[in-house]
């Protein structure tokens, strides 16, 4: 027994060496590699994995064409993916070990509110920059910190134009508001209230409900009472389809409004023929609105299949990248903040014009309308500035 | 009230039935939280799917292989990490902290195979329900109801009359004098993790009919059908059907009134309540101390 007991603790011992050597030896390969990273942390598993897969690719295939082009000042440049689950204690821990890789010297992610605002922090204390390409909660770039840039308008100004499109379209209308509960989700149902009862809309309910198990039934049953005729869905696609299937099943009748978490080819799949008459704000333009924009859409597809929903911002994130990599003689985590915030950096994306405030917020961040047809998502309004 | 409101409280209920049942008929004969149950009922709406949206196989055959699979999968849990721990006579707490381990690993295993998005088997056209005393109900709706309604009275009846039913009562009343009057307690205890995960694979196919499906769609399952089960006096069947339609009246008729977003704390409170006022849940069952 004594003996077995000794031959164990050896193997295990021995077991134990071997894996810590081989980390050492793999970490030490990694760092073998000359030149810089930029990191982009997205959802690649979980339930937004389509959109997060969807904004990773858009930012990777910038920075690959930035690396073939030459346009990198002959730099080479490494990327890597980092997946935090849509979770923004993964979120937190991922932040913290890109913080800690003193290779990295941008980012670009998160896809959500959620993990952006719980990562923010620790980005900030080691100064590093970030561009978010798809999160849209203003509260994520309105506590003073200077590292923290985004491409998209911010649900303070999506939720409003949501609001104003309904007001100048049927303002009589009555608005019952559902959110499930997210950053995302309750701040962009809040903005959304306030935007449109200063504008003299009427809303009689406003919910929150968090269901692991996706049974809206008795919300629903409430809003029916109520009689709305639209219902804006502060929510994500995992929880938008399978309430707006609910809701017809029910009988409730009323016009589905929603935010740029329900856009996307998964909401039309999972809600099928309940999804129509579905209006989307959404914060990237249609392959129509310009020839760059037609252009990318090809060459995305030709890579990676249909565009999703987020890629052309996952993209655009990825220019910015680029752009202040190619303006730079030394490369660091500071000094590419410090260009992104000067005047003069400018440049036009596939989804419009990028030029970051003072907040690191878009100044030019633009915003569409799509309506769900026939099965499918068909522009409702041109972009406005 | 508006009577919907007291039939979506009977559907969910229905639901948490055919999760507290499964599990109250394992805690009877092993005496421990078998957490992993929420997993084997994630495993019978994935089974569900693959054979129906991938395999396009009829409804009522995929439903049956989805149930008979999740047993199997309940069987090899048992079988492989359950059994060889009781053989050694391992403490409550390994149990608990093993079946957790499961629960991770066929969780993971889910989201490998199927990918973590979220899944719908429904296909076809969304359409009204039909009208049933002033609320609307769906086919999907209706087949939950009958299904949960004809497993918790055919489970009775097996419990009260067949005679492996006895003998799981006996092993759960005494395992020794089980034994001794004849009855080997292993095969008893396969039977029920066969029975219990038969009926977990049956609440995740009638569960993917009706919403969606995803990997981590056990985890709230698990939880509800454990409050369900010490709501109505754990390990007793007749209980877990109380407790599961308690469960499910007194959710969806407390979120009537107040904000959808206390469903879940509604359910906790309920649980606090009954364990420090009534620990033998609705039907009184006596438990000792180190049992919950």
């Amino acid at each position: 027994m004594q003996k077995g007991r000794a031959a164990l603790a050896l193997f295990v011992g021995t077991a134990t060496l071997c894996v810590a050597l081989a980390i050492l030896v793999s970490s030490c390969r990694s760092d073998e590699k000359s030149g810089v990273v930029v990191a982009i942390v997205s959802s690649l598993t979980g339930d937004l994995a389509e959109n997060g897969v969807d904004m990773a690719n858009g930012a990777k295939m910038a920075l690959e064409e930035a690396l073939t082009a030459g346009n990198l000042r002959g730099r080479e440049i490494t990327i890597k993916l980092f997946d935090d689950e849509a979770d923004p204690k993964v979120a937190v821990s991922t932040a913290n070990r890109i913080c800690q890789d003193k290779k990295i010297i941008a980012v670009i992610g998160p896809l959500t509110s959620g993990s952006a605002s719980a990562a923010a922090p620790v980005y900030e204390r080691c100064q590093m920059p970030v561009v978010m390409p798809v999160p849209t909660n203003p509260e994520i770039t309105q506590k003073g910190r200077q590292n923290l840039f985004r491409i998209p308008p911010t649900d303070d100004k999506q939720a409003p134009f949501l609001a104003e499109y309904l007001l100048s379209h049927d303002a009589s209308a009555v608005v019952a508001i559902v959110h499930d509960m997210t950053t995302y989700g309750e701040g962009f149902a809040k903005s959304f209230q306030k935007a449109f009862v200063d504008g003299g809309g009427k809303v009689v309910a406003f919910e929150g409900s968090d269901e692991p198990n996706r049974d809206y039934r008795t919300v629903i049953t409430k809003l029916k009472g109520l009689d709305p005729k639209y219902v804006l869905l502060g929510a994500t696609y995992d929880m938008g389809a399978p309430f707006v299937r609910q809701m017809r099943e029910l009988g409730l009748n009323a016009v589905v409004l929603a935010g740029d978490g329900c856009y996307g080819s998964q909401f039309l799949k999972l809600a099928g023929n309940a999804a129509e008459g579905t209006t989307v704000s959404f914060i990237a333009p249609d392959p129509s609105s310009s020839t760059e924009t037609a252009a990318f859409f090809s060459r995305y597809e030709s890579k990676y299949g249909k565009v999703v929903s987020f890629a052309p911002l996952g993209f655009d994130a990825g220019l910015v990248i680029a752009k202040a990599l190619s303006e730079m003689k030394e490369p660091g985590r500071e000094a590419i903040v410090k260009i992104l915030h000067s005047p003069q950096f400018e440049l036009q994306g596939v989804t419009g014009r990028i030029r970051f405030a003072e907040n690191g917020d878009n100044l030019y961040a633009t915003l569409v309308l799509y309506r769900v047809e026939n099965g499918k998502w068909v522009l409702l309004k041109q972009p406005t500035q | 009230m508006p009577s919907q409101i007291l039939l979506n409280g009977i559907i969910s209920g229905s639901i948490y039935i055919l999760i507290a049942l499964g599990f109250a008929i394992v805690y009877r004969t092993v005496k421990f939280f078998h957490f992993a149950h929420g997993a084997v009922y994630a495993v019978g709406a994935y089974i569900g799917y693959a054979l129906m949206v991938h395999g396009g196989i009829p409804s009522v055959v995929s439903f049956l292989a989805a149930a008979l699979g999740s047993g199997a999968v309940g069987v090899c849990t048992d079988r492989i990490v359950y059994w060889p721990l009781r053989k050694r006579r391992a403490p409550d707490m390994v149990f608990l902290i093993a079946s957790f381990g499961v629960f991770v690993f066929i969780q993971n295993l889910l989201q490998l195979v199927f990918g973590a998005q979220t899944l719908s088997i429904r296909m076809g056209v969304v359409k009204v329900g039909h009208q049933f005393f002033n609320a609307v109900i769906t086919d999907a709706q209706i087949l939950i109801l009958v299904v949960s309604g004809l497993l918790s009275v055919g489970l009775w009846v097996f419990v009260r009359q067949a005679k492996l039913g006895k003998a799981m009562r006996a092993v759960a009343d005494d395992r020794l004098g089980a034994s001794v009057a004849g009855i080997d307690p292993e095969q008893v205890v396969l039977a029920a993790f066969a029975i219990g995960s038969v009926l977990a694979g049956a609440a995740g196919v009638l569960v993917a009919y009706e919403t969606n499906i995803e990997p981590t769609m056990g985890m709230n399952a698990i939880l509800k059908g454990i409050i369900a089960s010490i709501v109505g006096g754990i390990g007793s069947i007749p209980g877990a059907v109380l407790g599961g339609l308690f469960l499910g009246l007194a959710e969806n008729i407390g979120i009537w009134k107040i904000s959808a977003g206390w469903k879940d704390s509604i359910a906790f409170a309920i649980l606090i309540v009954f364990l420090l006022i009534r620990p033998g849940g609705i039907m009184g069952v006596k438990v000792r101390g180190e049992q919950l």
